[in-house]
């Protein structure tokens, strides 16, 4: 499974802000999305505009599936589970890419713990 | 009744070219009155009369431009200024061409009072179905929206797409660049274009087509409905092929286009998510301009508006 993020730059860099992500991310952290965000949902995934950065990110299927069910109801194991059965598969074969992703959104603000 | 363009020549005084564009006068002030005539067929003034939602206030411009004026280095080189302070200065007719192309533009957005958003597109229409077709230069979107505009579609634009946030088609329809390879393919393909083609004396490779003149929208709801985004790819020696793609991947086309972006930011992201929801979005793979245009036209047929009497 492939979590792609595909970056439609307009101005400045692609590279994340400065602030370093959480290298493990504990399973029963709440993820909720950022207010730096404005997501809309196409067909083909979730656009997502970062409004400091004047940025698209546009998300494959996968990670669209990954960013809709962070939507501060679920913890990151709930997630995980979620995805499992999304895609019938087993929530240990998922969860590497799953925890893979939610880092990645985290890096980029996307995505933050929600208290 | 759209108005002619205002000319004005004599040995005394620079010619003078009168546009309206939207809600912004823009006059040229030119030191070459075949120059000025040349810009003259380049953006026709009787397609950008000022439309009935433009009731701010008219701003008024002037730009002055000095053709082959020598420098101190003996180069020659075109001048540009706005209200009097020097905006362009090259050695390039083209380069000059393409900025005041930009100058326009940016006044006849300026006059509109919706909020609107620009992307680098041709544009048409057909049975009230909007199509735009967003791509970069030497995608072969401007000889694309040539051929369909001497099919039958309404010629709307060759470089800009002007969206309002009703997902409306704005119409900027200047004079058509074609390069080389373009013009020579419209003039074989449609012979009888040669008497629309137009190449500026003294000028360079490119030559300008003539669409035929339209009606343009009379008010913002009368404006087409954008229900097609076609993103057109030259491949030669391919035959011409349609096919469905992903509204996301489609806005990755519009990112890249966009030609207001920073300025409208968030407001201009959901102008274009919203296009993109309600419109369908193609690939055109094109090559033979017949085979192209039919294509596009069995897509008009399948998203026309039903009217009230097929409908009921």
């Amino acid at each position: 499974m492939v979590f792609e993020y595909r970056e439609s730059s307009r101005t400045g860099s692609s590279k994340a802000d400065s602030a370093s992500p959480p290298n493990h991310l504990k399973g029963d952290v709440l993820l909720a999305p950022t207010d730096r965000f404005m997501p809309t949902t196409l067909e083909g995934g979730v656009v997502a505009f970062d409004i400091p950065k004047d940025q698209v990110f546009i998300l494959n299927e996968q990670a669209s599936v990954v960013f809709n069910l962070t939507d501060g109801s679920r913890t990151v194991d709930q997630v995980i589970q979620d995805v499992a059965i999304v895609y019938e598969m087993d929530a240990e074969e998922v969860r590497a890419d799953v925890l893979e992703a939610l880092n990645n959104f985290i890096e980029h603000k996307m995505l933050e713990a929600k208290s | 009744m759209v108005a002619e363009p205002e000319v004005l020549a004599s040995a005394e005084k620079p010619a003078i070219l009168s546009l309206n564009a939207y809600g912004a006068e823009v006059r040229f002030e030119c030191d070459d009155p075949e120059f000025t005539r040349w810009l003259h067929f380049l953006v026709p003034a009787a397609r950008f009369e000022p439309l009935a939602w433009t009731n701010a206030p008219v701003r008024s411009t002037v730009f002055q431009i000095s053709v082959d004026r020598v420098n101190k280095k003996r180069e020659r080189e075109h001048r540009v200024t706005r209200n009097g302070e020097l905006v362009f200065e090259n050695h390039s007719l083209s380069r000059m061409q393409w900025f005041l192309e930009r100058c326009l533009l940016r006044e006849a957005a300026l006059g509109l009072e919706t909020p609107y958003s620009l992307v680098h597109a041709a544009a048409a229409e057909k049975d009230g179905v909007g199509i735009l077709l967003p791509a970069s230069s030497k995608s072969g979107k401007s000889t694309l929206v040539a051929a369909l505009a001497l099919s039958g579609f309404t010629y709307y634009s060759d470089e800009v797409g002007i969206m309002t946030e009703s997902q409306k088609l704005l119409p900027y329809p200047k004079a058509i660049t074609l390069k080389p390879g373009g013009w020579d393919t419209i003039l074989r393909t449609f012979p009888s274009s040669r008497e629309r083609m137009y190449k500026r004396p003294n000028g360079n490779t490119f030559r300008h087509l003539m669409a035929p003149i339209f009606q343009p929208p009379t008010d913002l709801s009368s404006a087409v409905d954008i229900k097609l985004v076609i993103l057109p790819k030259y491949k030669e020696g391919r035959s011409a092929k349609v096919k469905p793609i992903e509204k996301a991947q489609a806005m990755r086309q519009f990112a890249r286009r966009s030609m207001n972006w920073k300025r409208l930011g968030p407001e201009g992201f959901m102008i274009l998510s919203n296009v993109l929801q309600a419109a369908e979005c193609y690939r055109l793979y094109t090559n033979d301009l017949h085979e192209s245009v039919a294509l596009v036209k069995d897509l008009v047929a399948q998203h026309k508006p039903q009217t009230s009497a097929a409908a009921g």
